[in-house]
């Protein structure tokens, strides 16, 4: 026997010396082992320790608690009866379990089956966003990243949607069109493409439904908006007899299609309202026939499909005076833009801020800190109107002064060349800058390490919340929102993810570089991408480095339905008198 | 133990209950006493033992062990109250009985084993309490042990293995 054994037997019983005693075994084992003999020597003194416990004090039953006994013996002995709730609280209980039963029920329903299934409008409007999408991004590979990210999904979606044939044959033509474009670098192929779908949408029967109507016809403005960006890229100069001609056709075609909505005003109309400016065939779509973008991603495209209201945001929320983007320093203006064509007052709002690095004197900087310290935008002149209207700075001497970049051959007039980019560094005391930087070098401020954000941060948006830098960017969220849940795009990223909102989102407002966007989605969730760019289609100004998206979440239906059973609920049981 | 009656099913139903009560007053008593080691909460829970058993005595089975039926049905009462308070277990000690008196049994070494027990007997946890006093006080056997706490008879003994270890560690030195 092992001591283990031994000391486990003598601890459980009953009797430890007894028992000890009883057994051969164990006895011969504490006798050999002393371990095993002091345990028991010790549970021993235990267990007799015991019988000695003191008793404590004696006490007797009471008479008074013994008459209490007679009365308990009298009674009739309780039996075991079910509970029941008393019969006035029984029935009104059951209906209030019942109908929170079917409160349960009606909401877990109203979620399982509420799902409209997407009409097919929605995942055109998207495949018309793609093709657009792939129509502005810059280069190949850009191209082929885009189209590669959602390729496998768009085909799945195709396949799966209930579309008409109509539909479904219009939705592989953008498949088509979309591979052609990620693999064709012939900006007036990929538009004649674009073409063949304007016509394909069309010639879309929208069945009488006025929805479904203007949602054709913002696909068509959309794809007519990727025309005009591809055709932009043409120069018409370089062009064979044939393509010229097809390149002639294509702007045809585009003058005749409806307007693409757009977020920013027409500027090609100069403020007498006259007409477009004659090196924009089509107009107000913001490319010519010379290669007036250099990087077109700095186009802004709000994406068609979407319905613009920017009247619906709430009163409450006044658009604040959201700082604009400094001048840019360069900012080659054709010599031929006149005063009422680009000048002060040319423009809606506040005259375009002037280049501070270059101008001077306190009227441009009064009350600009001397340092930008990052949270002042750096807007010298942003109220005063330029002298001479060339929105090169009232202190240049005079248009022109700073082109260093001849206007492409028929821009005319207005147009002006692509921009280079710095940062204002420093605004100087009484406005004379610290770093007379003059960049002459294009640099693109997206992709360039060199380049600094312009936009100055933070900034705040109607709403209320405020976006210090895109340094705020959770990294863990990995979805681009910030630390308080916003979604921020960070100008650095040279395209964004597609923001998913849900299906109970029933807005979602962009701010575009001051400018407050709200989209109604009608309650459709849709994933939408924004691809960060800027054109000078507003009037020369690089407007957007940075936007917010934030989507306006409506309860559901079923959500509302089930507060407000509770609510009654809660208002009968308020009103229940007390018993 | 001389309280012990003969015929339990004859006790308990024989005349009012006082006689009942009479009979397993003093055991019922004892234990309430050493596992809430305070005179006052051991008498209220020996009279609420007994009047729980007269209102339930339609479930005690005739010729089966009546005391060990009260002494699951106080033990019961005591755990439902240390749940429901959590009141702290007093350290018993002999300052703290107003009338401590010893069994009236064994030489003064032997008393003074039982008193230094008791205050070990405090830093039990109360089912390892309840099976030392019925055991060593109580003189009851495992299996009716078993029965009082709800368990097994081994799983009784293994309390009990449990208790005797951790007041021989807490009794070492002093006996």
């Amino acid at each position: 026997m092992d001591c283990e054994l031994a000391q486990q037997q003598i601890l459980m019983a009953d009797d430890p010396a007894a028992d000890v005693a009883a057994s051969a075994a164990l006895s011969a084992h504490v006798k050999e082992c002393q371990a095993c003999a002091e345990l028991l020597a010790r549970t021993q003194k235990v267990a007799v320790g015991t019988k000695y416990l003191p008793a404590g004090p004696k006490t007797e039953p009471s008479e008074a608690f013994l008459a209490k006994v007679r009365q308990a013996a009298k009674a009739p002995a309780e039996t075991m009866q079910r509970w029941r709730p008393p019969h006035r609280l029984w029935m009104p209980r059951a209906a209030a379990a019942a109908l929170i039963v079917a409160i349960g029920l009606l909401a877990l329903s109203l979620c399982l089956f509420n799902s409209k299934p997407a009409r097919g409008d929605m995942l055109l409007s998207e495949l018309v966003q793609w093709n657009l999408q792939l129509s502005q991004a810059n280069g190949a590979k850009a191209r082929a990243e885009l189209y590669q990210a959602h390729v496998d999904q768009m085909e799945k979606r195709v396949k799966e949607a209930s579309l008409t044939q109509a539909e479904r044959a219009l939705a592989e033509k953008m498949l088509t069109t979309a591979k052609s474009q990620s693999s064709n670098d012939d900006p007036l192929d990929n538009a004649a493409r674009l073409e063949q779908l304007v016509d394909q949408v069309a010639a879309l029967p929208s069945g009488g439904d006025p929805n479904y109507q203007k949602s054709l016809e913002q696909m068509q403005a959309a794809l007519s908006t990727g025309m005009s960006t591809l055709l932009g890229r043409v120069t018409p100069a370089t062009l064979s007899p044939s393509d010229q001609a097809r390149y002639q056709a294509l702007t045809q075609k585009l003058r005749q299609l409806p307007p693409a909505p757009s977020s920013t005003p027409d500027h090609s109309q100069n403020s007498a309202g006259g007409p477009r400016m004659p090196t924009d065939p089509v107009g107000g779509l913001g490319f010519g026939p010379g290669r007036l973008f250099e990087n077109p991603r700095r186009n802004i495209v709000v994406t068609p499909g979407m319905d613009m209201h920017p009247d619906l945001l709430p009163p409450s929320a006044p658009v604040l005076p959201l700082p604009r983007i400094d001048p840019l320093p360069n900012m080659a203006v054709n010599p031929g833009a006149g005063r009422g064509n680009r000048g002060g007052g040319a423009l809606p709002g506040p005259n375009i801020p002037q280049d501070n690095t270059t101008a001077a004197g306190p009227a441009n900087n009064t009350g600009t800190p001397a340092t930008n310290n990052g949270t002042t935008p750096n807007r010298a002149v942003a109220q005063s109107p330029d002298p001479d209207g060339d929105r090169d700075g009232p202190m240049d001497g005079g248009p022109g002064k700073r082109n260093p970049v001849a206007p492409p051959p028929g821009s005319g007039g207005g147009r002006i060349t692509p921009p280079a980019y710095h940062r204002a560094t420093a605004g100087g005391s009484g406005g004379q800058k610290d770093v007379p930087e003059v960049n002459d070098k294009e640099v693109d401020p997206i992709t360039d390490p060199t380049s600094k954000p312009i936009f100055p941060m933070p900034f705040s948006m109607p709403g209320g919340y405020i976006v210090q830098s895109p340094d705020d960017l959770d990294p863990a969220a990995g979805d681009g929102s910030d630390k308080n849940g916003h979604i921020v795009a960070d100008p650095k990223e040279n395209s964004l993810e597609d923001f998913n909102f849900q299906s109970n989102t029933s807005a979602i407002q962009i701010l575009v570089d001051g400018t407050t966007h709200t989209l109604n989605l009608n309650g459709q969730g849709f994933g939408w991408s924004f691809t960060p760019s800027a054109s000078d289609d507003s009037g020369g100004e690089i407007l957007w480095h940075s936007f917010v998206v934030r989507s306006v979440v409506t309860p559901e239906p079923s959500t509302l339905f089930v507060g407000a059973a509770l609510a009654v609920l809660a208002l009968r049981r308020s009103r229940k008198p007390l018993q | 133990m001389t309280d012990r009656p003969e015929n339990f099913a004859e006790d308990f139903s024989a005349d009012d209950g006082c006689a009942m009560v009479r009979a397993h007053w003093a055991g019922v008593y004892r234990l309430m006493y050493r596992l809430c080691g305070h005179a006052h909460d051991a008498e209220e829970l020996t009279q609420e033992t007994f009047l729980r058993a007269l209102e339930k005595r339609h479930q005690y089975q005739p010729n089966t062990n009546l005391r060990g039926w009260l002494m699951r049905i106080g033990t019961n009462l005591f755990l439902d109250a240390k749940r429901r308070k959590q009141r702290p277990v007093q350290d018993i000690t002999p300052l703290q009985l107003p009338d401590t008196r010893s069994s009236g049994q064994g030489t003064p070494e032997q008393q003074e084993l039982g008193r230094q027990l008791e205050s070990a007997l405090a830093r039990l946890t109360e089912v390892r309490r309840a099976v030392v006093v019925l055991r060593g006080t109580e003189d009851m056997a495992f299996s009716e042990i078993a029965e009082v706490i709800g368990t097994t008879e081994a799983t009784a003994r293994w309390h009990m293995m449990q208790a005797r270890q951790e007041l021989g560690r807490l009794l070492e030195g002093k006996v």
